[in-house]
């Protein structure tokens, strides 16, 4: 193994060598070269709409939906997030359709959706996803706009496809994961005006004219994502705005957590003073007659939500004693986020650990409709098999997105 | 182990030996380990014998105590006395000289051979009291000691190389009669105890070392009363009778000191008795600087000149003669080799009977101001300071005070400064020191630098207790607290107070 | 050595506060680390070092005061004992009291704050300087009485004060 890449080695400094002379033979003077900045080159966002049959009624006239998508797009062109905005239409093929963001949005009507072309047929999530993450490669961001509802057909086990899709979406994110394992996604739910024709999970159609949800995907590089949503809150949305979020990245990630001074009655270890802790003892002030102390955390690079991170139902201790509260951190230099609060009956010593999981929210469960038969309000046929199929491949290896690790001398 | 055999005859003596007895306790250098004081006399109730014998048992007592080997020289010379006892005795029933010779039972020759030596007077007197300045009467009665069991008891202890001296007094009853006769038996070959027996060693003691001193007058009895015997005036001429006499004594003797003094003190009238006590006087301390001369090893050439068989060839004759002379002796005043001698042992021995709190003072006794020496308690260092001094700590306490051996030695430091006192009230004072001071450092009269100077750090007694502290470490823990801490005083002393010539 | 002198300080933390005690340890906001200097070493080195001092000049400087024999009662050594401390007592209160007044305690030691930066209560106090002086002070004495104890033995004059 040595001896081959010592010969790499030398080969490429030959190479370095023999490119550098060979730049400046010019009457065998040297002509020194002016350095070159290296700039970082701004992210390429690729937004994809599903124009399928069951996405017309998003677009029939001037929707929430058209002016929510186009305020998206326009404050992500006013952040310079990106200098190149793609647009494309998405069913079984996708469609390229440039890069002016109003022209598009003009054209967002169900004649042009047709006109455009492709299979409007059915959606198969599933292989829309691997469609956009085929697509999306280092530096790049896609966003899909979509309405999320399976159509399984008419005679079909729906259960089973249900089962399938969720394997399939759970399959090709972790295939896109094995090449880019720091991606994330983000996946807005957001209320429309639909006029149109809803489609259900045996096919047949009925004419509604109601709010219904649909749904914005967002995958890219873990970081590339967190600038985005930095730039473009989700305060930012227009309408009814955002629903519910999820987002999901891979574990473990560390963090940076330091023991908050003074938060009880104990010391700081001298040498490691953000981690451990010595002579823990039950507070005196006060009535409280239990022992606590606190830790300040920096949980800005996981795209969770304050709701999420605060809540401690999605945390996990070792130590059954201890009690976690979470809250937002008091304004600091350190770039620490939140605050959890650590509270017991008793002094214990050794390693108290809390790992932050990686959960499916709650909320996943009640938008999801399980009949799948007529429109429920705020509710989508399927949705949670596209979001565990999501969770699972994002948690092949681990289900927690990091560990904090106290240790009580 | 060689002894020094002193007879001290009379008052005289006794007082000589009390002088002696101050200078050992001081330190005093002497050529002999052992001194064997025996006084001979007659009036037993005399309290300069009285006096004497308590300082002597005293100074055994802390003789005892201190270590022989080590190097403190306070109380180093031992004394010890033939069988216990100092005196020896003349005893009789006799009240009269009459009836004492045995006159009712002599023959009529007899009777009037009496009559034609001794003068009626002298037949009717009182036995017990002394000779009052008659020494013809004194020889014959003297003769009887050699059946005394003293005698017998120095017969049995004396060894080769031991030596003997007699101290007596060229005026006066006992001593003027008795040295010339002690010598005289000293040298009878073959004398018999009362039982018949050859007494002991005879002939070492025949031919033993043999030293003498005779006090001349250095002072006057003040007018007697009517009836007395005892007569300035015929001092002299007694003094004049007894020195044809020892006339006799030319080689006899190996070494015969002579002292007097021509500047007299007056002494009350007293023949004797508990009355006769007088007090101390530099001649005596001369007399006792006479005895450790005959001991001196570095004087033996000088003092014996004996020669194949062991006999005197030549006797040599001594006086004592101070440097300048003044009513008022200090050291300055005395020669160069007197002060080598006891300039040291005696400043040490005041400093630390000054640091135990003696001095003199002045007290209304009898209505009548009185020089008396006290310990006093703001002048007892020992007693302020050893409750905090490390040199006391845990060694010398409140019960170390108490112990036997301690307050005997006390006792003597304070009779040591009763002594000195004594001799600054004569006529012809001895003042080396300032009794009166209670100071470490201001108390040597004369223009001598005795005393080491104190520097600015340790002053007055905080330099002797400075000194204290030092030294005690240097001591063996091994010795008894009673001899460690004279070792120690000596130490110290000896680091405050080197005179050097 | 910092870590033992600073544990010996902070036996008496209830008098001086945790805060104080904080910035003593060398507690750094930037880094939230002890990585500043520890001054529980350098004060306490110098308060050893000044009872070091005194302990010997008492046993065994010639002068008046020290190591004489008038002046070892056991009160002598007590006023040394106290005169040292007194110093220390000095050098502890105006080290911190400068270090207080000169703005070289740390923000998050000195007060805390709101959301907005405004200041909600002071932690540390000019009392709490004076009371370091005073811990300095017992300080120094157990220090005093402890190397006193050890160094005394070979002294001349003052081997058995106090006791």
């Amino acid at each position: 193994m040595k001896a081959i890449h010592l010969l790499q080695g030398f080969v490429v400094i030959l190479l370095l060598t023999t490119c550098g002379n060979s730049g400046n033979k010019t009457n065998g003077k040297i002509i020194l070269k002016v350095p070159v900045k290296v700039v970082a080159i701004k992210p390429t966002v690729n937004v994809y709409i599903e124009n399928s049959g069951s996405m017309d009624g998003y677009v029939k006239g001037v929707t929430e939906f058209e002016q929510a998508i186009y305020n998206y797009l326009t404050d992500i062109k006013i952040s310079q997030f990106s200098d190149s905005l793609n647009l494309f239409y998405i069913n079984s093929e996708i469609i390229p359709q440039g890069s002016d963001i109003s022209d598009f949005i003009e054209k967002l009507e169900p004649t042009n959706f047709k006109i455009k072309g492709g299979s409007r047929g059915t959606t198969d999530i599933s292989n829309l996803l691997k469609s956009v993450l085929t697509e999306t490669s280092s530096n790049e961001i896609a966003i899909l706009v979509t309405d999320g509802i399976f159509s399984p057909g008419l005679g079909k086990d729906a259960e089973q496809y249900l089962v399938n899709q969720q394997i399939g979406i759970k399959s090709n994110m972790a295939n896109y994961l094995k090449r880019y394992p720091n991606s994330a996604v983000v996946i807005y739910q957001l209320l429309s005006k639909f006029d149109g024709w809803y489609y259900n999970r045996e096919d047949s159609k009925i004419k509604i004219k109601e709010q219904r949800p649909y749904y914005i995907w967002i995958i890219g590089e873990t970081d590339l994502l967190n600038e985005l949503i930095r730039k473009v809150p989700e305060s930012k949305f227009k309408g009814s705005g955002i629903q519910h979020a999820f987002s999901i990245m891979k574990g473990p990630k560390a963090v940076d957590y330091a023991i908050k001074r003074g938060s009880g009655n104990f010391d700081l270890d001298k040498k490691e003073p953000k981690t451990t802790i010595k002579n823990l003892k039950k507070e005196t002030r006060g009535k409280r007659n239990n022992v606590r102390f606190s830790v300040n955390v920096n949980f800005s690079g996981f795209l969770l939500s304050d709701h999420y991170l605060t809540d401690p139902s999605n945390y996990e201790l070792n130590n059954k004693d201890f009690q976690l509260t979470i809250n937002k951190a008091v304004p600091n230099n350190s770039g620490y986020t939140h605050q959890l609060n650590f509270e017991s009956p008793s002094v214990h010593k050794g390693i108290i650990s809390v790992k932050l999981k990686t959960q499916i929210p709650q909320w996943v469960e009640e938008i999801n409709d399980s009949t799948g038969i007529v429109p429920v309000k705020g509710k989508t046929y399927g949705i949670k098999y596209q979001i565990h199929g999501i969770y699972e491949a994002f948690t092949m290896s681990n289900d927690y997105y990091t560990e904090i690790k106290i240790k009580i001398d | 182990m060689s002894k020094l055999y002193i007879f001290g005859i009379g008052g005289t003596g006794a007082r000589v030996l009390r002088s002696l007895t101050m200078l050992l306790s001081a330190g005093v250098e002497c050529g002999v380990d052992t001194i064997v004081p025996v006084i001979i006399d007659r009036d037993i109730s005399n309290k300069d014998l009285s006096r004497t014998k308590l300082l002597i048992e005293d100074y055994i007592v802390v003789n005892r105590c201190v270590d022989a080997n080590g190097t403190n020289k306070f109380f180093k010379t031992k004394i010890s006395l033939l069988g216990g006892n100092l005196f020896l005795q003349l005893s009789d029933n006799a009240q009269q000289f009459d009836e004492f010779i045995g006159r009712s039972t002599m023959s009529q020759e007899n009777n009037a051979l009496i009559d034609m030596l001794f003068s009626k007077e002298t037949l009717k007197l009182n036995m017990t009291k002394g000779f009052e300045g008659n020494p013809n009467i004194g020889s014959v009665v003297l003769n009887q000691f050699d059946n005394n069991d003293i005698f017998k008891a120095f017969a049995n202890d004396f060894h080769d190389g031991d030596k003997i001296f007699i101290i007596s007094s060229i005026f006066g009853g006992t001593g003027a009669s008795g040295f010339p006769l002690l010598r005289k038996i000293l040298h009878t070959p073959n004398v018999n105890d009362a039982e018949g027996n050859p007494l002991a060693n005879w002939g070492l003691i025949n031919k033993a070392p043999i030293g003498a001193i005779s006090v001349l007058p250095y002072f006057i009895v003040e007018s007697p009363p009517k009836g007395s015997l005892v007569n300035s005036d015929t001092f002299i001429d007694k003094t004049k009778a007894a020195l044809s006499y020892y006339k006799n004594e030319d080689k006899k003797i190996d070494t015969f000191y002579y002292i007097g003094d021509t500047l007299t003190s007056s002494y009350e009238h007293h023949k004797g008795g508990t009355e006769q006590m007088n007090n101390a006087h530099f001649v005596e301390l001369a007399s006792a600087l006479a005895i450790l001369d005959f001991v001196n090893s570095d004087k033996q050439n000088e003092n014996f000149h004996r020669d194949a068989h062991n006999n005197i060839t030549k006797t040599t004759y001594k006086e004592f003669g101070i440097k300048t002379n003044s009513p008022k002796l200090t050291f300055d005043n005395l020669t160069d080799e007197t002060r080598n001698l006891i300039v040291n042992p005696l400043s040490r021995f005041m400093l630390f009977a000054k640091y135990m709190g003696y001095r003199v003072v002045t007290e209304i006794i009898n209505g009548k101001e009185t020089l008396i020496v006290r310990k006093i308690p703001s002048n007892d260092i020992f007693e302020k300071e050893h409750k905090y001094q490390p040199y006391a700590h845990k060694l010398f306490t409140e019960d170390f005070r108490r112990t036997n051996s301690i307050q005997k030695l006390e006792s003597i430091q304070a009779k040591f400064v009763e002594w000195l006192l004594e001799m600054e009230l004569q006529n012809r004072k001895f003042t080396p020191f300032n009794l009166f001071s209670d100071r470490a450092d201001d108390f040597i009269n004369g223009e001598l630098k005795i005393i080491k100077p104190d520097n600015f750090m340790y002053k007055n007694w905080a330099m002797v207790d400075n000194e204290l502290n030092k030294q005690i470490v240097k001591t063996h823990k091994s010795l008894q607290n009673d001899s460690r801490f004279i070792e120690l005083f000596n130490r110290v002393t000896e680091k405050l107070i080197n005179y050097k010539n | 050595m910092g870590k033992i002198f600073g544990e010996i300080y902070c036996w008496f933390e209830s008098l001086f506060g945790q805060d104080l005690a904080e910035y003593l340890w060398g507690y750094n906001c930037e880094t939230q680390g002890y990585d500043s200097k520890n001054l529980f070493y350098t004060i306490g080195s110098i308060t050893f070092g000044l009872s070091l001092l005194f302990v010997l000049a008492y046993y065994y400087l010639p002068l008046w005061g020290f190591n004489h024999p008038r002046t070892n009662r056991w009160w002598n050594w007590l006023i040394i004992l106290i005169i040292t401390g007194v110093i220390n007592f000095i050098i502890g209160v105006s080290w911190t009291i400068n270090d207080l007044l000169n703005g070289n305690i740390g923000d998050c030691l000195m007060y805390t704050r709101d959301a907005d930066g405004n200041v909600v209560s002071q932690l540390i106090f000019k009392s709490d300087c004076w009371m370091f002086g005073v811990t300095n002070f017992i300080v120094s004495a157990l220090f005093f009485i402890i190397l006193s104890f050890i160094l005394k033995w070979k002294s001349r004059n003052c081997k058995y004060s106090p006791i």
